[in-house]
């Protein structure tokens, strides 16, 4: 048999042709991601955030739980960086007074600096849960930082701020996560049975997600919220609210993988792979799962906002978390009330964090949809 | 309007044209320098294969180019319609003057009818905005006049399909209707984009026979874009051949054929399967495929794959545009010298003629089979009517031969190829496997599980190259796939076998890590060959494996095909609607029209001397290769269209369209298959009384009139 004219002529190729032609999915994924830039900016940004879940008690400076009567709503600390011409990283002492009516005024006492340094000794804890510690990010040298910086200044029982919207990122991206992880499971599981099957199964499953995307969903949380006894523990209350925060996000991902699944069906290497022999579940984990993997990457990316905005929508309005569990939720519920605005607007500085976590998780969501299927069957 | 003679006005000069787009690996030059002209009256084709520029040359005259895309060079100069010459190129791409040339002095049809045409709008709504764009007219008059159109390109009912939406017309209709949207203005010049690559045999005659009617009426130019040589042998006066985006060579349409000078033309001409063909003749190839756009060759596009390039030349410097006669050029080196060669007499391993079918038993044996899907309709998904796409077919194939299965689309070929390997399960018929041991099993009513062994000898190749392959696998997972989960070989072993089956397909074993995505069309569908050998099988069915396809890529497959046939004894079932290639490679053939077979026997026999109106009908309609045979040849035109599986007509499937249909006994009673002569078997009523004309028939002289090439109903 001659080889020659049915053979395929070797054209000289780039090493960028070669290294292309052997990257398999993921790695198209990743070329393809790293093209949007806001994306990966944005990707950047939630692994720091990550970084606070899992190091809160580094990044914080003062004890969270403990209260201070004597710096009771204190405004934010400017941290000056140059004393004199040096760089030098100082605050001043504040001193506190009452006034001719009794109000509370606190006046930076310019004699005192009180340098700020990196690395200080602080309140000890336990880092990673195990690991006993004391070092902090960000502390003062020689003196009490419980008594002197606060950063982003302290709420009503004299706590400071930015020590609990540390401990607050935490809770809060946390029960985001474990609420999407519950999500997944129910959305790939039911959306595979969906799909899969066809049929009466199909139906029934579609029937029941239509009917809970139509409920409105605040009253539907507000309603399972109130179930919740009110004598449960705070972790007790976490975890309820985090299923019934999943409870309704798992349709959508259910409906994208029952479409993927469809789809993919009527595909002809689907039908090559029955051809060859392979079994049910074969075709399903080997060659249909690594389909639709990269989009449900995507998704979940996109339902994580939604989840960290419910449990914050929950607890601010007293329905989720309680006190002493610290959340963005709960520090907002302490500024519910016109004097948060206009007299002690820092209090409403956890807001900040829960817009840029909202916002980073979205344009990392899109960047990974857009580079998700790099065989450009979106 | 009045036709005007042609003349050797010109009526668009395009000179240097350049589109070029930025991609982050450099610059791909799209359209790199195209010069052509078209004459008022004349018919130009621009051919080439996938890739090579044209549907880009056809955007870029009409400024229609999408970023980020640009035209960024080259002069298109045209006559409107007050006789003087424009730029078309300095013109502002959405501005007052090129928008009234567009649709009013250039028209344009394009390939897809489904997608050229609004789904939200009426057939009717889209002239009239045509229409009204250009002429001050009320609606009425614009009614009138769309519907004057319509029936002109040969619509039924242009009243009624007026308002009719395009998805409620066939294919064939719709794209009658995009031809009559594109004239309804009198253009001076037509540029059709593939209109015909999407269609049926028999309907893409029909319309080449329209486009030549309003072609002659009209005066028209057109310029023609397609791959098809053959359909560039019926239309054009003038042969424009790109490649890579430069154009290899120009010249008459007797000149391009009988005299190509441009190696890459020779060898395009050579690599098609042609009617007059002797069997079983090796396909003349061109090496490799057609290369990575970022990786066009310099200077001379063409000299990686020429058999005939000059190291040191071609790859050093551009090749020179040389005049080889008056209105013949071609830029090549060689150009002049070139003379013609015989054609390649090497015939394949085994015996040029055509397989007698060995004594003995068939290897596979369906009778009555019938596949009919339910049609649910209602809350409760009751069935009411059914799409009967297989009706009663029955067919025998023995081993080592190459069955054809020839029909058009609807016909009920992939079903029936479907249910051979057991992909759907048969409504009802058997389905009878004879095993190496000469024991023979049913396996149309086999459940899922005991199709096992089954499988494993007989294989299938899917028609799609991009979707037959697991994108997310490498091409060493694909083939091995069957060899795992079969559990045949593993690890060394498995490995060694793959890389083997690699090399028989003619693929590098280095590029087994890779992935689909960096093989080419042709070598993707190499893979899924060697998928399908992978179990050693006795048959392999091959569902329009090659139609996907480039010409050229689509000879090297065919030879593959035919190799690894005679190295390993397969038996192939080969599905197929291009005749040709069916001609090429197929022992026996069998022609299927709604779901039934109506005409089996060898294919030299049957191409030569059918015995069935329609097999007749689908041989005279595929294109003729020969731009002088087009003058002489006697076309069979078929009305109407194939019929609605759901909805098909009692008696004998074909007597509605049929020229010989008597009127009574072919309406009410549906012919079986006789066996008038040994190995020849036609559903026909009047098979024993016709004389029906075939491929290779003496010639006929046209008629003076077109209405007589319509062959009269026998029941006027």
């Amino acid at each position: 048999m001659s080889a020659s004219d049915t053979a395929v002529a070797a054209p000289a190729v780039s090493a960028r042709v070669r290294s292309l032609a052997a990257a398999g999915q993921w790695r198209l994924t990743w070329r393809r991601f790293r093209r949007h830039r806001l994306a990966v900016a944005c990707g950047v940004v939630v692994l720091l955030f990550y970084m606070v879940v899992l190091f809160a008690e580094f990044f914080a400076t003062t004890d969270p739980h403990r209260p201070s009567a004597s710096f009771s709503l204190m405004p934010p600390q400017t941290v000056h960086l140059f004393d004199n011409g040096v760089f030098r990283p100082f605050v001043y002492k504040v001193d506190r007074k009452r006034d001719a009516n009794f109000q509370l005024v606190y006046t930076p006492n310019l004699a005192v600096k009180i340098p700020v340094v990196l690395f200080a000794r602080g309140y000890s804890y336990y880092l990673l849960g195990f690991i006993p510690a004391n070092r902090h990010l960000i502390g003062v040298e020689g003196a009490d930082a419980g008594q002197t910086l606060f950063l982003f200044g302290t709420d009503v029982q004299g706590r400071d701020l930015w020590s609990r919207i540390m401990y607050a990122t935490r809770v809060s991206l946390t029960v985001g996560l474990i609420g999407v992880t519950i999500s997944l499971i129910l959305g790939v599981l039911l959306g595979g049975i969906s799909g899969l099957y066809g049929g009466v199964i199909d139906e029934g499953i579609q029937r029941v997600i239509e009917v809970l995307r139509s409920v409105p969903t605040i009253p539907l949380w507000m309603g399972l919220a109130a179930a919740v006894p009110r004598d449960w523990s705070v972790t007790q209350v976490y975890f309820a609210i985090t299923i019934i925060i999943s409870l309704v996000s798992w349709t959508e991902l259910a409906r994208v993988v029952r479409g993927r699944f469809l789809a993919l069906r009527e595909e002809d290497f689907i039908t090559a792979a029955e051809l060859d022999g392979c079994g049910r579940l074969r075709i399903i984990f080997r060659h249909m799962v690594p389909s639709f993997l990269s989009h449900i990457i995507a998704v979940t990316t996109l339902t994580l906002p939604a989840m960290v905005l419910s449990e914050t929508a929950l607890s601010f309005l007293g329905l989720g978390l309680r006190p002493p569990a610290i959340s963005w939720g709960v520090l907002l519920q302490a500024a519910q009330n016109v004097e948060a605005v206009a007299v002690t607007p820092w209090l409403l500085l956890p807001a900040v964090p829960v817009i840029f976590a909202v916002l980073s998780f979205n344009f990392l969501g899109d960047g990974l949809r857009d580079a998700a299927d790099p065989y450009g069957k979106a | 309007m009045d036709a005007t003679v042609a003349s050797d006005e010109t009526l668009l000069a395009v000179r240097g044209l350049r589109t070029h787009i930025e991609v982050p690996g450099g610059t791909l030059r799209i359209l790199d320098g195209v010069d052509l002209d078209v004459g008022r009256g004349r018919t130009v084709c621009i051919v080439g294969e996938s890739g090579c520029g044209k549907s880009m040359t056809a955007r870029s005259i009409m400024r229609l180019v999408p970023p980020p895309l640009r035209m960024i060079g080259g002069e298109i100069r045209f006559r409107g319609a007050n006789g003087t010459m424009t730029d078309l190129a300095g013109l502002e791409p959405y501005g007052p003057e090129l928008r009234s040339i567009r649709g009013r002095d250039i028209g344009m049809i394009f390939q897809e009818p489904m997608t050229a045409l609004s789904p939200v709008h009426t057939i009717g709504n889209q002239m009239l905005e045509a229409i009204r764009l250009h002429e001050r007219i009320g609606r009425a008059a614009a009614r009138e006049r769309s519907i004057d159109m319509l029936r002109r390109v040969g619509l039924p009912r242009p009243a009624e399909r007026l308002d009719a939406y395009s998805f409620q017309l066939s294919g064939g209709m719709r794209q009658r209707a995009m031809i009559a949207m594109a004239l309804v203005c009198g253009p001076s010049l037509l540029i059709a984009d593939e209109p015909t690559t999407a269609l049926d045999v028999t309907t893409q005659a029909q319309i080449l026979d329209l486009m030549r009617e309003l072609r002659a009426e009209y005066g028209m130019s057109i310029l023609f874009i397609t791959h098809d040589l053959g359909v560039v042998a019926e239309m054009a006066d003038e042969v424009v051949v790109m490649y890579l985006g430069t154009i290899v060579e120009r010249g008459s349409v007797a000149q391009v054929f009988h005299d190509p000078r441009h190696p890459y033309t020779r060898a395009l001409l050579r690599s098609n399967p042609r009617h007059d063909d002797k069997p079983g003749r090796r396909l003349r190839v061109i090496a490799g495929s057609v290369p990575d756009p970022l990786n066009r060759p310099e200077f001379c596009p063409f000299h990686n794959r020429c058999e005939d390039a000059i190291a040191g030349t071609c790859d050093r410097i551009d090749p020179p545009l040389v005049t080889l006669a008056a209105g013949h050029t071609a830029r090549c080196w060689i150009a002049e010298d070139i003379r013609a060669e015989p054609d390649d007499e090497r015939p394949h391993a085994t015996a040029a003629v055509a397989r007698e079918p060995e004594p003995g038993l068939p290897l596979l044996e369906v009778s009555g089979l019938a596949m009919h899907f339910p049609r649910r309709r209602g809350l409760l998904r009751r069935a009411a009517a059914s799409i009967r796409a297989v009706n009663g077919l029955s067919l025998k194939v023995w081993p080592g031969e190459t069955l054809g299965l020839v029909g058009e689309s609807g016909c009920g070929k992939t079903t029936t190829g479907r249910c051979i390997i057991r992909t759907l399960d048969p409504t009802s018929g058997s389905i009878l496997y004879r095993r190496e041991d000469g024991s023979a099993i049913d396996v149309a009513h086999l459940r899922k599980t005991d199709l096992r062994p089954y499988r494993r000898q007989v294989r299938m190749i899917f028609q799609d190259p991009y979707s037959s392959l697991d994108p997310r696998m490498t091409v060493a997972e694909i083939i091995g796939e069957p060899l795992k989960v079969n559990r045949v070989a593993t690890g060394r072993a498995l490995e060694d076998r793959v890389a083997a089956l690699v090399r028989r397909v003619g693929l590098r074993p280095e590029h087994m890590r890779r992935y689909p995505h960096a093989f080419s069309g042709g070598e993707r569908q190499r893979i899924g060959i060697a998928r399908a050998l992978s179990l050693n099988p006795r048959a392999v069915i091959c569902d329009e494996a090659v139609s996907a396809l480039d010409v050229s890529v689509q000879a090297q497959i065919l030879n593959l095909l035919r190799d690894l046939q005679d190295e390993l004894n397969l038996t192939y079932i080969f599905i197929a609607h291009d005749l040709s290639v069916v001609r090429h490679i197929c022992d026996r053939v069998a022609v299927m029209y709604a779901g039934r077979i109506v005409e089996m026997g060898p294919t030299h026999e049957v191409f030569a001397a059918p015995r069935h109106p329609y097999t007749s009908a689908l041989l005279s309609a595929a294109p003729v290769f020969d731009p002088d045979e087009r003058m002489r040849r006697r076309r069979i035109i078929l009305s109407g269209e194939v019929p609605d599986p759901a909805n098909l007509p009692g008696g004998c499937p074909f007597h509605l369209r049929c020229p010989h249909s008597d009127g009574t006994h072919c309406v009410s009673e549906v012919p079986s298959m006789t066996e008038e002569l040994p190995g020849r078997q036609v559903a026909c009523h009047h098979a024993a009384r016709l004389a029906l004309p075939g491929i290779g028939a003496p010639a006929v002289p046209m008629p003076a009139r077109l209405a007589d090439i319509v062959l009269p109903k026998g029941s006027n």
